[in-house]
């Protein structure tokens, strides 16, 4: 009999080839995130290798600069080796223009000297530019010569401050200066951190910027400045290896023995010259080549579960599909079935002979969905890609299958097969003979349709969303109970949706037929009397109908609700980003004047700028703005902000005496609009101490304000108030004491220009950190995590849509088919061949629209749940917004559009059907 | 012919008060209100009656495709009503040969493959099989058709097809339900009389049920049925 199934399956291929097509998706969407992490584990790895600017580092005293190097560059692996003696950190030590003079204006740095083959390595530590450096001559970083107007060829000046003993008694702070030629202007990349970061291992002092000569100007430097350096110098010798040999993605343990042996091989060298080595780490989070792929391993074990968790409802729609168009198949087969157990086939030999087919096509499918998942990793790891800056795509060849996973998802599939296929064939082998035999319409099955059942699920559906809203009303509890509430909130979300559209759908779909009827009357100006058609051929296969519509409003919610999420997500992320930062550029700073903001706002590239000033009081800090500066500034302040009133009493803060206490101050000291306030300011210390009162209106209350926050949240837990400058200085403080953080400047620039470039520009005029919106921004969504989340949800809500329409597409020519020799007869009768195309059109729209009208609420309650749930569970953080994006309609009319062609296509093919063939099997 | 078969030769039919309601939601049909009826090894017999007497009740019963609701059906030494499918299943495999009136033959595969269907089931090995089916379809004259589908036949063709199927596991029991029924009167002459040739050559039982009045020429025995019921003489001589 598998004979008999092998050829039957074979003759029978295109009728497989829909199974096929399900089947693969479900194995695909299974080993997408696997494909996909695979990749994404390289792409993090070459990440954080990135963030390690050497490989080892050999120290030892030593003057033979170029012997050393040349020992460790030859050891095995290794493609270079650099000699770099770093300055001591002296008590003073700085650079500025000769003119300048001692004290005025100067920059601390550290001075680094190198080879002129130095350059090719200098880029993996931040700096690029020619190290031909003959004596008398330095080498820059751009921020240095842009500080002070300097260029190739200019004077610049070293100071050394040194304390200088003649005796053991009499000591004395001495300065040493010499001039050097600037040689070269090093290129360091525009966003700050990063150079510094980078630069860190040539200075002893972290942060400080690094000025480069040439290795024979130490002695030089040791006369003429007084420069501490020991003879023979510490020598830092940075060894470069061949990155690609050296680690491997996929492989921890190996990475760590390869790691370990090339640092053998350079210790070998370099051991009997008395140099120790040590494995290069990352200066900004300390990590070591060794453990980046242990470490990027470790995070992906939680991320494979949970993307495979989150991969379920795909999966499961492809699943529904598959048993779908098997069914179809099977029903198609109803009669075959008949006749073979009326020659003497037991079930038992039937249900095998499907189950046959149906692994062979698992078996298929398996292959099939795995060159599909290398073709959707790339989908998806393009979204992952895109959201994380500095990484290049990842090439195709690059994307690796491995043996194994082949064998598991063969294996998967072939199961997976099985376990939809079992359940039908037994059902399909089980039929009565004479029943099977009869010649009626093998699809017309009849349902049955219990109404209490509908009932039962719709109000199971409604009273968990009520349980849910009633419940998530109520306050939060603390620990436990809180966590409780929240998986109990969690579980009824996720069922009540379901239960309301199995509900539902099932009260629509086969309860009643007047959706198919209404629905098909929509289609009657183009079919005219024949609309009944539409309405019959849905209504002749309720459970096809009502499984499409059912699975139709499920992919959509799904799809809808996750592009919706994403768009919330990334709202709420840049709401974070902008209440933190509050412009384009947060600079926090002391001693910025008036007529600095005056020249700073003067700038071109600056669109406004405005201070905040931090300050103490009685009822904590006072946030002191300008406040029509500052709503001219802050254009990210809107109402989102406000728990009373609005952003409109910002400008007017100073007419109106006005004070907007953030939603901390206000509930410690219950303050609604209108009450006033006496705020106490102390100025000065012991008997110098002055008090001041200052007596304000509240004017409106406060989540937050752009730019104002303290600590590094978004929410500061802290009563703060906002006043205006204005309002103090008319109650005569004058002189401001200053609290943590101080002064605050915030900046927007001119939305054509690069925020780094006054960023940096304020750094070097003022002490201090420049935050820039962008940066922020990106370093909240790049978390790798997030990423692969969101390209994972992205990739899976496409997929559910492309279910969707294929099975749409498949059930309207499943339908067509069926309906061949009653449509045969129609068109033999006289009508419009052209016009069937339109008639299954009719059948798919009104899946469609159905699968729509259930959907659409049913992703609003979900995201509406969603936010009152996070809000519960997280409510230090900033509300979500709820916004729907645009992307989520588009969705919508994609698939009712993916729908519609499909039924096109359907219809076109039986627009060609052969009319007397399809005849004479109906024995017309 | 294979000796394994031929051991069933020449099976009698004992039918014994046969009862046979459709219960629908409607309402209950009695399609057969008792039957009694003997058929000898080796006779033929035709059944006629008006439409919706039930002839194609009983002869689903008697071919093990339905369960009747009481009575007893005896073929050969077998009694068959109250057998499990799985003994059922086998008793259609190698007692029962059946020519439906709608040939039902499966259109994936063609008319030497669907020949050698009820021998895949019997575990026949492939030139056996090839052989056996090619010799019936030249029994029914298609030789030159064997490797076309249902669908490129005439219905004459198919229905001589269904009975090369019916007849390939060799089996004691002919049962045919309206097999002319399709068929125009030459086709179904030459259907018909491809039946009585093989019937009494091969010495099998057999029931043919008709509307075709002519049924008598070809049988040993007519049973006529009105309503549920047989009102001939069970065993009246011809
Ligand atoms: N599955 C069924 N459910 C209910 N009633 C049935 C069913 N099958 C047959 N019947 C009824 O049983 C009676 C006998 O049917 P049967 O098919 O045996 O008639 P028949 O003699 O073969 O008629 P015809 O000559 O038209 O083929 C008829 O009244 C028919 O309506
Ligand atoms: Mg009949």
């Amino acid at each position: 009999m598998i004979g008999y199934s092998l050829i039957t399956l074979w003759r029978a291929r295109r009728r497989a080839a829909l199974v096929i097509v399900g089947l693969s998706l479900a194995v695909a969407i299974v080993a997408t995130p696997a494909v996909a992490l695979d990749s994404e584990i390289q792409t993090l790895v070459r990440q954080l290798v990135e963030s390690i600017p050497y490989d080892y580092l050999a120290q030892g005293f030593s003057s033979e600069y170029d012997n050393s190097s040349a020992t460790a560059a030859g050891a095995q692996g290794v493609i270079g080796a650099e000699p770099v003696v770093i300055s001591p950190p002296g008590l003073t030590f700085a650079v500025g223009r000769p003119t300048s003079g001692a004290g005025a204006n100067l920059t601390p740095i550290n001075i680094a000297f190198v080879r002129a083959s130095f350059a090719s390595f200098a880029g993996r530590l931040g700096f690029s530019g020619s190290f031909q450096l003959p004596l008398g001559t330095l080498a820059v970083p751009d921020r240095i010569a842009g500080r002070y107007g300097l260029g190739v060829g200019d004077q610049i000046q070293l100071l050394n401050v040194v304390n200088v003993c003649s005796s053991a008694a009499s000591c004395s702070m001495e300065n040493f200066t010499a001039n050097y030629t600037i040689g070269t202007v090093l290129t360091t990349p525009l966003a700050s951190n990063t150079a510094s970061h980078l630069a860190q291992p040539l200075s002893f002092v972290p942060g400080r910027d690094v000025v480069f000569a040439g290795l024979d100007a130490l002695d030089q430097m040791r006369t003429v400045l007084n420069l501490a350096i020991d003879n023979p110098p510490l020598l830092r010798i940075f060894v470069w290896a061949d990155r690609g040999q050296l680690i491997n993605p996929y492989d921890a343990a190996e990475t760590q023995a390869r790691v370990l042996h090339v640092e053998r091989e350079v210790t070998a060298g370099l051991a009997d010259r008395g140099f120790s080595v040590a494995e290069g780490s990352s200066p900004e989070t300390g990590l070591r080549i060794s453990d980046v792929v242990r470490v990027v391993d470790d995070s992906m074990v939680f991320q494979r579960g949970v993307l495979l968790l989150l991969s379920l409802p795909a999966i499961g729609l492809a699943l529904v599909f598959t048993r779908m168009s098997f069914e179809s198949g099977l029903a198609k087969r109803r009669h075959e079935i008949g006749t073979l157990r009326s020659r003497g086939s037991d079930v038992g030999m039937v249900t095998a002979g499907l189950l046959v087919e149906a692994l062979s096509i698992g078996a298929v499918a398996a292959l099939c969905g795995l060159a599909l998942s290398v073709v959707l990793s790339r989908v998806f790891l393009g979204f992952v890609n895109a959201s994380l800056p500095g990484s290049g795509s990842i090439p195709l060849n690059e994307i690796s299958v491995s043996l194994s996973a082949i064998a598991v998802t063969i294996i998967a599939a072939i199961l997976a097969a099985f376990l939809v296929a079992y359940p039908l064939v037994r059902r399909a082998s089980n039929i009565r003979v004479v029943l099977a035999l009869k010649v009626i319409s093998p699809f017309e099955t009849a349902v049955e349709y219990q109404e209490a059942r509908s009932f039962l699920l719709t109000a199971l559906g409604l009273s968990s969303l009520l349980l849910f809203a009633g419940l998530a009303g109520s306050s939060g509890q603390a620990g436990i109970l809180q966590f409780l509430l929240g998986a109990l909130l969690a579980v009824l979300i996720a069922l009540a949706p379901v239960l309301l559209i199995l509900g539902v759908a099932r009260y629509v779909t086969l309860g009643t037929d007047r959706p198919y009827r209404g629905l098909a009357r929509m289609v009657r100006p183009w079919l005219g009397q024949l609309d009944f058609l539409v309405a019959e051929g849905l209504r002749r296969n309720p459970r096809r109908s009502s499984n499409l519509a059912v699975l139709t409003a499920f992919a959509l919610t799904f799809a809808m609700f996750v592009v919706s999420l994403a768009a919330i997500v990334d709202a709420q992320t840049s709401r974070v980003a902008r209440t933190i930062v509050g412009g384009d550029v947060r600079f926090d700073s002391g001693g910025i004047t008036a007529g600095d903001l005056a020249n700073l706002s003067a700038r071109p590239d600056v669109r406004g700028a405005t201070v905040v000033d931090f300050i103490s009081s009685n009822y904590g800090v006072l946030a002191a703005i300008n406040g029509s500066d500052y709503a001219r500034t802050v254009t990210w302040l809107d109402s989102y902000y406000f728990e009373e009133g609005g952003p409109g009493v910002v400008a007017s803060l100073a007419s109106t005496n006005g004070a907007i206490p953030n939603a901390a101050a206000a509930s410690a000291l219950g303050l609604r609009i209108g009450d006033q306030l006496v705020l106490n300011v102390v100025i000065g210390g012991g008997r110098t101490a002055h008090l001041y009162a200052v007596i304000v209106k509240v004017v409106a209350v406060v989540m937050a304000l752009p730019g104002l926050q303290r600590s590094g949240d978004a929410i500061d837990f802290n009563p703060t108030i906002v006043v205006d400058r204005q309002t103090l200085e008319a109650s005569g403080l004058t002189e401001l004491p200053l609290t943590s953080p101080g002064e605050r400047l915030i900046l927007r620039t001119q939305s054509a220009e690069d925020p780094h470039v006054v960023a940096r520009y304020l750094e070097d005029r003022w002490s201090g950190t420049a935050i820039v919106y962008q940066d922020f921004l990106e370093s909240l969504r790049d978390d790798p995590f997030r990423a692969a989340l969101f390209g994972l949800l992205y990739t899976e809500a496409g997929l559910a849509v492309f279910v969707v329409i294929l099975a749409v597409a498949s059930a309207a020519y499943a339908s067509g088919v069926e309906r061949e020799g009653e449509l045969a007869t129609i068109v033999s009768r006289g009508f419009d061949r052209r016009r069937l195309t339109l008639l299954l059109l009719g059948e798919g729209s009104a899946v469609g629209v159905i699968g729509s009208v259930l959907a659409i609420p049913t992703t609003l309650v979900l995201l509406w749940a969603f936010l009152r749930t996070e809000a519960l569970i997280a409510p230090y953080s900033l509300p979500m917004e709820f916004v729907v994006p645009l992307t989520t309609w588009i969705l919508l009319l994609a698939t009712l559009g993916g729908i519609a062609i499909g039924s096109v296509l359907a219809g076109l093919r039986l627009r060609w059907m052969n009319l007397p063939k399809v005849l004479k099997l109906r024995g017309l | 012919m294979d000796a394994k078969l031929r051991q069933h030769d020449r099976v009698g039919v004992e039918i014994c008060d046969l009862i046979k309601v459709y219960r629908t939601k409607v309402k209950d049909v009695i399609a057969l209100r008792g039957i009694d009826a003997s058929i000898p090894a080796g006779r033929a017999v035709g059944v006629v009656g008006p439409s919706g007497c039930g002839k194609t009740t009983l002869l689903n019963l008697v071919g093990g495709l339905d369960r009747c609701t009481a009575g007893s059906i005896r073929v050969g030494e077998r009694e068959i009503t109250r057998r499990g499918e799985k003994e059922l299943a086998r008793y259609r495999r190698e007692t029962v040969g059946i020519v439906f009136q709608f040939f039902n033959l499966v259109p994936l595969l063609t008319a030497q493959e669907n020949v050698e269907l009820p021998l895949r089931m019997v575990g026949w090995r492939a030139p056996e099989r090839e052989k056996k089916a090619g010799d019936l379809l030249e029994v029914v004259g298609l030789q030159s058709r064997a490797d076309h589908r249902p669908d490129a036949l005439s219905a004459g063709e198919q229905q001589r097809v269904a009975l090369a199927v019916a007849l390939a596991n060799d089996p004691p029991l002919l049962l045919a339900d309206e097999p002319t029924g399709e068929l125009d009167s030459v086709n179904a002459e030459a259907v018909m009389g491809l039946l009585r040739d093989i019937v009494h050559e091969h010495g099998k039982t057999a029931m043919i049920v008709s509307h075709d009045p002519r049924i008598g020429g070809y049988v040993d025995q007519v049973l006529r049925m009105v309503d549920g019921r047989l009102v001939s003489p069970p065993m009246a001589g011809n």
